[in-house]
């Protein structure tokens, strides 16, 4: 993916050809839309094939709300939101649906038992695309001036854009569209250049040493453990998924810096918040502000009265933990949010902010148990275990603790540091700069796994 | 007056930035970078330029251990605990269940596995080594429920991307013996072989796959791993592949299984378990559903024809503890 020398290689060669048909925003947009086709094909062709006639469509969709009467427009988006949520719903639950239909005694003798045996596999990145989609379909709906003379080409590359097309982050149609529209110049690379830097060592060096020292051990075997160092595996997993994801959307939006685009911030310091609902406004900013604006306040957000408030809060983190897998843990997850939500509209208890912030980063250290463990009874077995004491200790405790210490004090700097890295690249002569980014990268892939790693946010 | 030195916006000298980092990276991991385009791209040609770059120190990675470990010395003292470290080894003289595997070494034919699996037990103080690539990370997981609820350790050394016929990217043999070396372990599931359907870079010289001198490297590899687990008295069962959708593997995976049973068959210690009758309808055939004795279907092959769905993975993990006996 990104972390690839092959990645590497082809976006230099992007950068170099895309810069230098910067006077030429027509074709610099044919080039984007062509290698951010290219990257989708690296995984496989069938799928770009099919990711391609599904943005066909959304686009076929898109203008014919624009153009159609009021009277009409409705009806079209009802129709294109029904073929874009059933799509989604079909790849997301049809084999975890039938993989439980077909266990039953009678599935063999069923008629259309061929349909349980399809092969469906999901295109890479379709949970966000489909956000995406939904959005535009939307915004056209409402007739919004960057929905106007919307073009097939412009379509597929806001929804296919190479840096969010895997895991965000979730852009509106504006804010791509606009950018595609206006000439783009290079601003400030070492902006982009420090995100990268900062992505890097967040993904190869944190979440990889946490991953493979702390959190895999303890989530594979629990009863190995001593309950206190599961506590402390549970935080790291906290820290790690942090690091992942909020790795991921560094270098992407490093990327698409060094590329001319601004992506939307999607982590604002989250485990600083004194509450649920504040971490979810710091936390996966743009999947979080989509269900808002497309989930709960359709519902009814707060208009209708307590009860129907929190009930559409709950619905809504519901189908966030929905939306992340088909699983009972994920809408466990998503359950627990959203009672949590719920409970801190209702106690709004006075608390000294830091013990706020500690019992938050407690609760949401707790639901990640259930996100994490690969079931129900996983995330029971490593619960269970969490408070059992009689196990030998395994992991020096106090070092951990210090470690998770430094953590919150890094994290509380987190939103200078691209600031303070690119300050500190641009005080630097060129040969001295260049050695100091080379020492950099050669110390985060000594330091990172062996081999390409994975996302975690990746596989929803 | 000292000249600017902002980075500058223009792309032309950005790209030269760029393209210089690059290109000295490359330099300075070089070798990483060939064992990565061997495994990947099985291209072997590249020349292998050996610079005197120096890793990490190893002494600061020394001294923190050593910390951790005086820190949790402390803290089992404390608790009054004893650490897994210090558990007695196995004892010198051979036990009961020993004697048992010693005694059905000499039986011939199907006997053996019976009395085999009489002898492979697992108790709460036993612990269970997993080795092998993706395909035993996706069958690890239901084999590890199945200890889980027993309470009984294991270690999973799975990992993806690896197999016996790469050693430079990934050593096998050598892990395990890091692994028996550090612990008792009491029996090792190996189920690999996936990413070895390809020719080996040996000494100098390509061998190509299936030849007679891949055959004899690739089987030393295999024979390496089961003579440490015979003197470390560890058990092995030796997972076969399955068979195999993809064209290119499904005529090797046979090639890579003989290997496997022949080698197994030679020590007492290990028992060859054939992958074919519990994820075939027919027992030799790739099947990418299964009908289950109630009358359901499973799909147990993964989109790739390769990998196991967990449901496959179930059903071969099953297979597998049938010849295990839990006490």
């Amino acid at each position: 993916m990104y972390l690839s020398p092959e990645f590497a290689g082809a976006f230099i060669a992007l950068f170099a050809i895309y810069w230098s048909l910067q006077r030429r925003l027509a074709w610099s947009n044919r080039l984007l839309l062509l290698f951010s086709c290219g990257f989708y094909a690296s995984f496989g062709l069938a799928m770009a094939g099919y990711m391609l006639a599904y943005s066909v469509v959304v686009h076929l969709l898109a203008k014919t709300i624009c153009d159609s009467s009021p009277k009409y427009r409705s009806g079209w988006l009802t129709i294109g939101l029904s073929v874009l949520v059933l799509n989604l719903l079909a790849f997301k639950y049809y084999q975890p649906l039938c993989n439980q239909l077909s266990a039953l005694p009678i599935a063999d003798a069923l008629w259309w038992r061929g349909l349980l045996t399809l092969d469906v596999v999901m295109p890479l990145g379709l949970s966000f695309i489909s956000f995406q989609a939904i959005a535009l379909l939307l915004d056209c709906h409402r007739q919004a001036s960057h929905c106007q003379k919307l073009t097939l080409a412009q379509t597929a590359t806001y929804l296919l854009f190479f840096p969010t097309v895997i895991a965000g982050p979730i852009c509106r149609p504006a804010l791509i569209l606009l950018q595609l529209r206006l000439p783009r110049r290079l601003i400030d690379p070492a902006k982009g250049l420090a995100w990268i830097a900062m992505g890097l060592f967040k993904k190869l060096v944190i979440a990889n040493w946490l991953a493979t020292v702390w959190v895999d051990p303890m989530f594979d075997n629990p009863e190995a453990f001593n309950g206190l160092e599961l506590m402390l595996g549970a935080a790291a997993y906290s820290i790690q998924i942090y690091a992942d994801f909020s790795g991921l959307i560094d270098i992407v939006r490093g990327l698409a810096w060094l590329l001319g685009f601004n992506l939307p911030e999607n982590f604002r310091r989250p485990y600083l918040a004194a509450n649920p609902r504040e971490f979810w406004l710091r936390w996966h900013i743009s999947l979080s502000s989509w269900i808002r604006d497309f989930i709960y306040i359709p519902l009814g957000g707060s208009r209708h009265g307590t009860l129907r408030t929190h009930l559409n809060l709950l619905l809504a983190m519901l189908a966030s933990g929905i939306w992340h897998g088909a699983g009972w843990n994920y809408l466990v997850w998503g359950a627990l949010h959203g009672l949590a939500c719920s409970w801190s509209r209702i106690w709004q208890i006075a608390l000294p902010r830091p013990l706020s912030v500690l019992l938050t980063f407690t609760f949401v250290t707790f639901a990640w148990i259930f996100f994490r463990a690969a079931d129900l009874v996983s995330a029971q077995a490593y619960l269970q275990a969490m408070f059992s004491y009689s196990q030998p200790f395994s992991y020096n405790l106090p070092g951990g603790f210090c470690l998770l210490l430094l953590f919150f004090v890094f994290h509380a700097a987190a939103e200078r540091w691209p600031d303070w890295h690119a300050r500190l690249l641009q005080a630097l002569h060129s040969p001295t700069r260049l050695a100091a980014m080379l020492v950099f990268a050669w110390f985060c892939i000594e330091l990172g796994p062996s081999g390409i790693p994975a996302f975690i946010y990746a596989k929803y | 007056m000292r000249p600017s030195t902002r980075l500058p916006a223009d792309p032309a000298q950005l790209l030269f930035g760029m393209l210089m980092l690059g290109s000295l990276l490359l330099l300075l991991k070089w070798q990483a970078f060939v064992l990565y385009v061997e495994q990947r791209y099985q291209f072997y040609s590249l020349p292998a330029i050996s610079l005197p770059v120096p890793g990490l120190p190893g002494e600061m990675a020394d001294f923190l251990a050593a910390q951790d470990r005086q820190v949790v010395a402390w803290l089992n003292a404390w608790q009054g605990t004893v650490p897994a470290a210090t558990v007695q080894p196995a004892p010198a003289v051979p036990s009961r269940l020993e004697l048992a595997v010693e005694a059905a070494s000499l039986d011939q034919g199907g006997e053996r596995q019976e009395n085999h699996r009489a002898a492979l037990a697992l108790g709460s103080s036993s612990l269970v080594l997993f080795a092998g690539d993706s395909m035993m990370q996706g069958l690890a997981a239901p084999m590890n429920q199945a200890l889980r609820k027993r309470k009984i350790a294991f270690r999973d050394l799975s990992r993806h991307s690896t197999g016996l016929a790469h050693p430079a990217y990934f050593d096998w043999p050598r892990t395990i013996d890091g692994e028996l070396s550090a612990r008792r372990v009491d029996l090792l599931i190996i189920f690999i072989g996936a990413n070895d359907a390809r020719d080996i870079f040996h000494k100098g010289k390509l061998l190509r796959f299936g030849s007679e001198e891949w055959r004899a490297s690739y089987a030393e590899r295999v024979e390496s791993i089961l003579r440490m687990a015979e003197d470390s008295r560890v058990r092995i069962i030796w997972v076969g592949l399955p068979p195999m959708e993809n064209r290119y593997l499904a005529s090797k995976t046979p090639v890579l299984n003989r290997i496997y049973q022949e080698a197994v068959e030679q020590h007492a210690n290990s028992l060859f378990v054939a992958s074919a009758p519990a994820l075939t309808e027919d027992g030799k055939s790739y099947a990418l559903h299964k009908k289950t004795a109630e009358g359901g279907i499973l799909r147990i092959r993964a989109d790739d024809g390769v990998h196991l769905t967990p449901s496959g993975s179930r059903l071969l993990a099953d297979a597998v503890w049938s010849h295990v006996e839990f006490q």
